[in-house]
């Protein structure tokens, strides 16, 4: 395999010692720096230091009705990306990392350096952003920055702590990857984990302040604080920390995947073809992975809101945020046609895939009655007289599918048309060797079509039994789905140990629309974030902390659907652009692909 | 092999992304048009000059005056025989215009609000010390929903509170950055009630409007509180902070003198509620709200109290603070009819798991009997499984509401 030119003296035979120190100290200093430059904002613009007395105003003058909120949220929601990629990316690379040192195969390696190489360029943007955010809250909102700096300013140096740890462990971690080899490797893994568990204490951190806006506690009736401890666990802590660790690593996959997509299609050789072609795959399976995962942390997090404040709950479902939670149904479902579509199209460079392909004409149909049921809304958009003409608010029949007892039921069973799509292309180009294939096949297709009928059956059922005992029966049809997959999966590694192979994979081989597939993914993923971040953002009304401080601002009040969405949809272009932004300038590190053989 | 090419390709490429891109946001955008489009905003508080009627304004009036934050029904009631200390309302619309000589219905009524201790009803004592409210149209929005109890209201308010111009608001400063001491002066003075019984008679001119001498308090005056001395098996010893923190937590276990305006006057046991400590109760104080209330009574007598360093805590096994026993596993737990329809809504191979958590539960309070309030109870604590790892999930203390101004 010929050796891949560079143009930098980076990396080739591993960064030098001094460069390394001098390059952590750098990290230091730009932490450093965000934070003092975003103190010295504050002070120069307020008069008065972080946290004020009161004499901060509680609201400064928009430049037009609304314009400071607006700011503040693509600020934040762009910096919220920036930073679920850079601390997603790291936990598949990790794991990405571990499976090359103990193969011995250099490719994966190599891929785990890739993402590595993304999450330290973005480290920087991540960090400006953070520190406008900050400059934002504290100059914008004194009153509702002056109440979270009284909650939880003890904290803030906590916080800053991680950051600087998370910041030298990363760079250290990154820049010693061509050192740490051979027996040392061990500790470069082990700096790997401790960039993992230096983020995640960052996120955690940053979870107890958002859960605590919207799900408060710990507090006095006048609002003041009686227990710290109350106050940084509150009721949606544990929901948001598992649901945003797993839609990290599923938007970072999908984020790492668009970039392969894009080095893929502007490759200009066949080596470059080849790996992007697989670390694209990579980054599609790592998102199928958690996404697999994610409706069960969402429906939790939902369930620990309705605990928390019922009507909060009623408002989020079924109130002023019902529609967007049409177009929640409506990216997922396109989420999950995207993945299936990129596997099937995956298919195509695999010898032997074309004994799988009739398969993908009946797993369409499913998918597409499931997203029609999964968009199907309960209340529809009528006139008065089409109201009359119907009988009510509700279609007589389809009205039924807009309760959560048919879309929960949809929706595992897209978990389930996907899990069945990954397994057809796991055994794609194999043959199986073992004298039992046919009853190892005819089991796999027993479980899966038990537990087809199991999440039918309690979806059924759901309509018939009060919503308490629906929500706690609907942790069987997860069970079922997550069962099957795991199950099948044993099944087909011990059938298919030492299994003919019909043909190498044509890595490289892949329609350029399958690319666009990738792309779509990433960008529809990040959609979603935004819409979501927006809901739960705006599940406190017109409070800045739910029923404890109000937010009596000019930009109190909740958006029309339009606006919200186009204010998304900015953010998206603008994190898009960043970020290809932060991946050309990360162009300029490249690495020797010697040994990498896809 | 080739040499790496910076080829135009990669342009265009780039080109067909951001196309792509923007095609699939302006989609997902375009779905967001078709949804009605509405905008929620805020409750307002009320318009008077858009009030179309008296309805609208003795509607809000009535919001007013049964308003917590008000706090007159904690005295008055319409029709309550339990509410004593203040002249009912009921029929009040009537009786209004006769109560003062010259003075009509509606003169009364917001002489009697805006200045309560100009005319007070005979055999009601002079008690109503609080702050003028600073909006007159919301004094005459009360007085209409007044005159509407027994009377007709006055027609004419209508246009007086549209004419009446917003007053200007007074910048506070945020209850966080309150100190202890002001932060307890606030619940004493304000949303604590205290004043209603008990006087804070010191040189501060401030704290004299708040009662009158012809008229002494119920309780013991606070003002002298940490010069104050109390008995302790028999003997006189001064008061301290963990004195202090238990009348509040058990008002009735140790009874000072002074009541009723008399210097060595008894106080008598069951007018103060049993205790502030219990969550349960709606009169429960938290140990944070109690130690501000301690920092700003000892600070009448010019003493500084920091309650972190006197770690004052209704669990400190010094104040005696029972814990609840735990039943013992031989006491059989019973189930309500009700409680067992509850129980048996889940699927049957759950029941028995369902059933031996909420009686875990139950012991752990000392109770030997699962109501469906006890079992709505257990279900809702119990804990994820990872709690203990990761964190509880959920709180003891969630806030009972109220706003941070």
């Amino acid at each position: 395999m010929s050796q891949h030119a560079h143009n930098d003296s980076h990396a080739h035979h591993g960064h030098s010692l001094a460069h390394i120190f001098l390059d952590v100290l750098l990290g230091i200093f730009k932490v450093a720096a965000t934070i003092g430059l975003a103190w010295v904002a504050i002070k120069y613009i307020n008069g008065t230091p972080m946290g004020g007395s009161g004499t901060v105003p509680d609201y400064r003058d928009p430049l037009f009705p609304g314009s400071n909120r607006f700011i503040m949220w693509m600020l934040g929601e762009i910096h919220l990306m920036l930073a679920a990629f850079m601390l997603g990316v790291p936990l598949f690379s990790i794991i990405v990392e571990i499976i090359g040192w103990r193969t011995g195969d250099k490719k994966f390696d190599y891929l785990a350096w890739e993402f590595t190489k993304l999450v330290s360029t973005a480290s920087l943007w991540t960090g400006i952003l953070g520190g406008g955010l900050l400059v934002g809250f504290f100059t914008l909102y004194g009153k509702y920055s002056g109440y979270m700096w009284y909650i939880f300013g003890g904290s803030a140096g906590w916080y800053v702590g991680l950051l600087v740890t998370a910041i030298v462990i990363t760079h250290l971690y990154f820049l010693s990857w061509d050192r740490l080899t051979g027996k040392l490797k061990v500790l470069h893994v082990l700096l790997g984990v401790l960039t993992n568990v230096a983020g995640t204490a960052i996120i955690f951190m940053a979870d107890a302040w958002i859960g605590f806006a919207f799900t408060p506690a710990g507090l006095n009736p006048d609002g003041t604080l009686n227990s710290f401890k109350e106050a940084f666990l509150t009721y949606s802590w544990n929901p948001l920390n598992i649901h945003r660790l797993i839609a990290n690593v599923a938007f970072g996959g999908g984020v790492a995947g668009a970039y392969a997509a894009y080095k893929f299609l502007s490759a200009s050789n066949e080596q470059d073809r080849r790996f992007y072609d697989w670390m694209g795959y990579i980054g599609n399976f790592i998102m199928i992975s958690a996404m697999m995962f994610l409706p069960f942390a969402g429906y939790y997090l939902a369930r620990e809101i309705y605990m928390y404040n019922e009507q909060m709950g009623v408002s989020m479902m079924g109130g002023v945020f019902s529609y967007l939670w049409i177009m929640q149904a409506m990216l997922i479902g396109a989420l999950f046609l995207g993945m299936n579509f990129y596997l099937w199209l995956s298919m195509g460079k695999i010898p032997g895939g074309e004994r799988y392909k009739g398969h993908s004409a009946w797993l369409l149909v499913i998918l597409i009655l499931c997203y029609a049921v999964w968009v199907t809304p309960r209340s529809l958009i009528l006139t008065n007289e089409e109201i009359r003409i119907m009988g009510g608010q509700f279609h007589p029949k389809l009205g039924l599918l807009g309760v959560m007892a048919a879309k929960i039921t949809a929706v595992m069973v897209m978990i389930w048309v996907t899990s069945i799509s990954f397994l057809f292309y796991r055994r794609a180009n194999k043959v199986p060797i073992v004298s039992w294939a046919v009853m190892g096949n005819f089991i796999q297709a027993f479980i899966l079509i038990a537990s087809f009928a199991i999440i039918i059956g309690v979806g059924i059922r759901g309509y018939f039994v009060p919503s308490q005992v629906r929500v706690n029966e609907s942790v069987f049809q997860a069970i079922a789905v997550v069962a099957a997959f795991f199950l099948c999966t044993w099944v087909d590694s011990i059938m298919y140990a030492g299994a003919k192979s019909v043909g190498k994979i044509r890595w490289g081989e892949m329609a350029g629309r399958s690319q666009y597939a990738l792309v779509f993914l990433a960008v529809a993923f990040t959609w979603l974030m935004g819409l979501m971040g927006y809901i739960r953002s705006g599940l406190r009304q017109f409070d800045h902390v739910y029923g404890v401080l109000p937010d009596k601002s000019a930009g109190a009040f909740l958006p029309q659907y339009g606006t919200a969405t186009i204010t998304i949809s900015v953010t998206v272009l603008l994190f898009f652009m960043l970020i290809g932004m932060i991946f050309k300038s990360g162009e300029k590190m490249q690495r020797s692909k010697e040994g990498v053989h896809v | 092999m080739s040499e790496v090419q910076t080829s135009s390709g990669d342009r265009f490429v780039v080109l067909k992304l951001m196309g792509f891109l923007l095609v699939v946001c302006g989609f997902f955008t375009g779905v967001g048009f078709y949804f009605p489009q509405k905008t929620n905003a805020p409750p307002a508080p009320p318009d008077y000059k858009k009030m179309k009627n008296m309805d609208e304004l003795v509607r809000y009036g009535k919001d007013l005056a049964f308003s917590p934050g008000m706090g007159c029904t904690s005295c008055h009631g319409v029709g309550d025989p339990s509410k004593t200390r203040c002249p009912d309302w009921d029929g009040v619309g009537q009786r209004a215009g006769s109560r003062k000589p010259g003075l009509s219905a509606t003169d009364y009524l917001f002489e009697s609000v805006s200045k309560p201790s100009a005319f007070v009803v005979e055999g009601f004592g002079d008690i109503m010390k609080v702050p003028p409210m600073p909006d007159q149209r919301d004094v005459y929005a009360m007085v209409s929903y007044l005159q509407s109890l027994g009377g007709k209201p006055d027609e004419t308010l209508l246009e007086k509170v549209k004419s009446m111009p917003a007053p200007a608001r007074k910048k506070e400063k945020p209850i966080w950055a309150l100190t202890p001491e002001e932060h307890g002066e606030k619940i004493v003075k304000e949303y604590g009630g205290c004043i209603n019984c008990h006087a804070i008679d010191n040189d501060d001119p401030a704290n004299k409007a708040t009662y009158d001498p012809n008229f002494p308090k119920t309780g013991p005056s606070l003002s002298k509180i940490a010069q104050r001395q109390h008995k302790e098996d028999g003997k006189l010893v001064d008061n301290d902070a963990k004195y202090l923190f238990e009348s509040i937590r058990e008002p009735d276990k140790v009874l000072a003198k002074g009541c009723n305006g008399a210097e060595d006057g008894p106080c008598f046991g069951g007018v103060m509620p049993k205790t502030f400590a219990d969550p349960a109760e709606a009169v429960y104080m938290s140990e944070t709200y109690v130690a501000d209330i301690a920092a700003y009574l000892w600070s009448l007598s010019g003493k500084k109290l920091d309650p972190k360093k006197a770690k004052l805590s209704f669990e400190n096994p010094d104040l005696g603070q029972p814990k609840p026993k735990t039943l013992a596993n031989s006491v059989k737990v019973r189930w309500t009819p009700e409680a067992v329809v509850m129980l048996n809504n889940n699927v049957p191979f759950a029941r028995p798991m369902i059933q031996s958590s909420v009686e875990r539960f139950a012991r752990r309070q000392g109770l030997s009997r699962v109501t469906p309030a006890l079992y709505e109870e257990a279900r809702a604590h119990r804990r994820p499984p990872f709690a203990s790892m990761l964190g509880t999930g959920k709180t003891q203390g969630k806030t009972q509401g109220g706003e941070a101004r």
